[in-house]
């Protein structure tokens, strides 16, 4: 007689369910070692020797660690409750989102079906809506009391303020702090403003025929720079439920912010099948397909015609993905104007780069040059320091801060000291900075001392001469993406304050620079910088 | 293991005082020098091939010409001869405009000053086409996100012409973070007295420099490229969600693979004493396992803490009676050293 045993198995089964497919999943073994990974499945099959593992997910950035003992074929199901990715945090209640709850998810979806206030501007057709939703990160996560909307304001196209979210404007929830504002409203372009610190506006955009859905987070402040933005037909309001275009929209927002080149798998079912219904995920797909290594052509040209019968030819962010494709493709930009910034970030950075070479992409009074100098750069939406846009509409601001009554008595902290007190801008002392850094470089290759003008050196071989060696109006806007007219602007305004120019350049290590009278007259394109300043070496200590 | 045709610049930069002073960046910046000329089993410089810039408030430096002279003298030092590696190690604030490279900002850095940085791609691309090192390493501690308008600066040095051994040098660069996200630092301990400041520490410098003292290390000894890359692909996630942040490196590794690029002669890791104490909720016998189920100790739970000598990476305990069962990871930094079960 004889005994058997089954012999040991070497390796065990590993089946992994559930797995969002925008996740990453990688595997490693005991000793940290990479032994297995998981991309875009939300089913996978492996197989290890016995041992321990760790299973480290990680979904736009955020990553989630989960330890499995591995003696026995094994089956993980990513939920809810047991989740092997980590949770997606939003500032849209979204239902299977970490900060979603049901106390902001009913009266949220309530309220965006029912106005708070009469429609914002009674002089014309109210043809869109606007909803803006504000609640901490859970229930009893701000002092009770607080106003969720302190500081933040609602203004029109003209600069006006249209709605400050007072109580008489909102409904708010004192137990689950939650604030709702909700109003028919013209179409058209809008900024949202946070006036504390540190200050912010975003532009928002209202369509004919949609709501236009804001959620933000509050956490101290209003998180504006979180924002998420729907946009649904007029009347059906927002849906917390969990739909793959609205999951797949706010992922890929994710995606545009940390610099995720993936399109989600869900968007992309979407915008290939050609025929989405919500215009924001057209939009985020729009953007996300121009990040690509080689962006489908056939496929943009889909989207943005579809986006133009949903939202109307008008729409700046549609042109502003056509601007960005015309550009890789080496073809004409649209025939639109952008006097208005585009809604996301991309968007505007893509029209600014375009105008370098298309100046008529950017009317006279264009918004974007006057914002340009103060973007923020740390969300997808184009968001910029109030006080850029506030010195352009000083006027219209003044008065409605007087229209508006006791809270906004206090606007744009510094504004008027900083009005009254000329400096120089980040601009300004970009052009002198590049100027400087020319000048030592000329310096340092010639001997003897005595005037020189970057210019003349140039033409007199010290450095070589080359169209590119002079410092002219298009390099300085490309360098510092900005408008070709933001740095014509901040050019005149050196002209306006020799002083405070001459005395950077002292700083700098040139204390008998001269700033040439004929600077604000100068052409933009033609413009040599290098002209507009005159330095004295022989006082220059290097 | 001496080397005598390696050099380094190091970069610590603590003050902005334009802009947002950091806390650990000098420390990390000079552990990263003492790895390279101090450490027995590390990167084998002299201290004169290795030179060390930390910022100071008053006069507040470093600037440019600064740094683009300790490399100048690097430069002299090899003279018509040929060095074989170069670090570059810069630990500071940072931006960047792409996902190739990052902007290094300058104590002087600030919105206004915002061009006061040096462009990592340009320095790169110098001391490549120098043409007087074979590799060119570069550990990037810095965010990577962008500010418009803010691009570095190139470096005022220059060669007249490209060195016949231009473009033949490889390259192993380790950035802290992803192209447009951040870098952080947190603090790691409290100082040793109740009045001494907390020692704060990069995430990504942290991990590579447990990476590099052996973290890392092959069984032969050094850190070969390839696991450093992975282990700091691992640990520096680990280290920052630790601190409940978000941060991942890149790594681009273009060094040799055949033979294998190795840095520094640290082994592995010792083994670190772990005590593991057990709960009244324990039925015993209790087991013991290393990272691939081998038994380390069997034992009932009664018999009190258990210390035991464990290796790095995962080990599980399992209360045979009860069918409890944890599992606990020992890091290179000798972290847990106290289990409950």
């Amino acid at each position: 007689m004889s005994s058997s045993s089954a012999p040991l198995k070497t390796t065990f089964h590993l089946r992994l369910e559930g797995l969002p497919e925008d996740a990453n999943l990688t595997v490693y073994n005991g000793w940290d070692k990479v032994v297995g990974s998981v991309r875009g499945q939300s089913t996978a099959d492996l197989s290890f020797p016995p041992g321990l593992y760790a299973l480290r997910g990680e979904l736009a950035g955020l990553i989630r660690e989960t330890s499995i003992r591995l003696d026995r074929d094994l089956k993980l199901v990513h939920s809810e409750s047991a989740p092997l990715v980590p949770e997606q945090f939003t500032a849209a209640p979204i239902e299977g989102t970490a900060l979603s709850h049901e106390y902001y998810r009913y009266p949220s979806s309530d309220w965006s079906k029912k106005a708070t206030r009469p429609p914002l501007d009674a002089s014309k057709p109210a043809d869109a809506s606007v909803f803006v939703f504000i609640r901490p990160r859970f229930s009893g996560d701000h002092p009770s009391g607080k106003d969720l909307a302190e500081e933040l304001f609602l203004l029109n196209a003209d600069g006006t303020v249209v709605c400050s979210f007072t109580s008489s404007e909102t409904r708010s929830d004192t137990e689950h702090g939650w604030l709702a504002f909700s109003a028919p409203a013209p179409s058209g372009f809008y900024s949202l403003e946070y006036r504390g610190a540190p200050s912010r506006a975003m532009a928002v955009y209202l369509f004919p025929g949609w709501q236009t859905q804001i959620f933000i987070l509050h956490h101290q402040r209003p998180i504006i720079e979180g924002m998420r933005i729907f946009l649904a037909r007029t009347g059906l309001g927002f849906n917390p439920l969990r739909e793959e275009s609205t999951a797949a929209t706010d992922l890929a927002l994710d995606f545009l912010q940390n610099g995720i080149t993936r399109v989600p798998q869900g968007m992309m079912n979407q915008l290939l099948s050609g025929k989405f219904e919500n215009p924001m995920l057209g939009l985020v797909g729009g953007y996300v397909l121009l990040r690509q290594p080689s962006p489908d052509a056939n496929l943009l040209n889909i989207v943005t015609m579809n986006l133009d019968g949903l939202l109307g030819p008008g729409a700046p962010d549609v042109n502003a993905i056509r601007a960005l494709k015309s550009q890789l493709l080496k073809e004409p930009p649209p025939a639109f104007q952008f006097r208005y910034p585009p809604m996301f970030r991309a968007g505007l950075d893509g029209v600014i780069r375009a105008s370098l070479d298309h100046p008529e992409l950017l009317p006279a009074d264009s918004v974007i040059e006057r914002i340009a100098t103060g973007l923020f750069a740390d969300s997808p939406w184009s968001s910029w320091e109030t006080g850029s846009l506030a010195n352009m509409n000083m006027e219209a601001q003044s008065a409605s801060l007087v229209e508006s009554g006791a809270k906004i008595a206090l606007q744009i902290p510094g504004l008027a000291a900083s009005m009254s007190t000329p400096k120089l801008d980040w601009v300004q002392s970009a052009v002198l900075d590049g100027l400087s850094a020319r000048v030592r470089r000329l310096q340092s290759s010639r001997s003897g001392a005595g005037q020189i003008n970057p210019q003349e050196s140039a033409a007199r071989g010290i450095e070589p001469s080359t169209p590119t060696a002079g410092v002219d109006l298009r390099q300085v806007a490309l360098r510092l993406n900005l408008p070709e007219r933001a740095v014509q602007t901040a050019l005149e305004g050196l002209s306006a304050n020799p002083t405070a120019a001459e005395s950077y350049l002292e700083a700098q290590g040139f204390p008998g620079a001269k700033l040439n009278a004929s600077l604000g007259q100068t052409k933009a394109a033609s413009t040599d910088l290098s002209a507009l300043f005159s330095f004295d070496i022989s006082k220059t200590e290097f | 293991m001496p080397q005598d045709a390696d050099y380094a610049l190091v970069v610590g930069i603590n003050h902005y005082p334009g802009f947002r002073n950091l806390n650990g960046a000098i420390e990390d910046a000079q552990d990263f020098a003492k790895w390279i000329y101090e450490d027995a089993d590390g990167g084998g410089l002299s201290q004169q091939n290795c030179k060390v810039v930390v910022s100071q408030p008053n006069p507040l430096r470093p600037i440019q010409e600064e740094i683009d002279d300790a490399l100048s003298a690097i430069f002299r030092a090899i003279g018509a001869n040929r060095g074989r590696r170069f670090y570059f190690y810069f630990s500071g604030h940072g931006l960047g405009q792409s996902n190739l490279g990052a902007d290094l900002c300058l104590a002087r850095w600030s919105f206004e000053f915002r061009r006061a940085a040096l462009d990592s791609l340009d320095y790169l691309k110098l001391i490549l086409g120098s043409g007087k090192f074979d590799e060119v390493v570069f550990f990037l501690d810095c965010c990577r996100v962008r500010q418009i308008s803010a691009s570095g600066l190139p470096s005022t040095l220059g060669f007249a012409r490209p060195d016949d051994m231009a473009g033949h040098g490889k390259q192993f660069i380790g950035y802290a973070t992803e192209f447009q996200n951040s870098a952080y630092e947190a603090a790691v301990s409290t100082g040793s007295d109740i009045a001494d400041a907390p020692v704060v520490r990069g995430h990504f410098t942290r991990a590579l420099m447990n990476g590099l003292r052996g973290g890392a290390a092959s069984g032969a000894g050094g850190v070969p490229a390839t696991q450093l890359k992975e282990y700091l692909e691992a640990e520096t996630p680990r280290i920052a969600a630790a601190a409940k942040q978000s941060q991942v490196p890149e790594i681009v590794n273009g060094l040799p693979s055949n033979p294998q690029a190795v840095f520094g002669n640290f082994k592995p890791l010792a083994q670190i004493s772990v005590t593991i104490t057990f709960t009244a909720a324990r039925h015993g016998p209790i087991v013991l396992e290393g990272p691939d189920l081998t038994e380390i100790r069997r034992g009932p739970s009664g018999e009190g803490p258990w210390t035991v000598p464990l290796g790095t990476g995962w080990h599980a305990l399992r209360d045979l009676g009860n069918g409890g069962e944890t599992t606990f990871r020992v890091g290179s930094e000798g972290e847990v050293r106290n289990v409950q079960f």
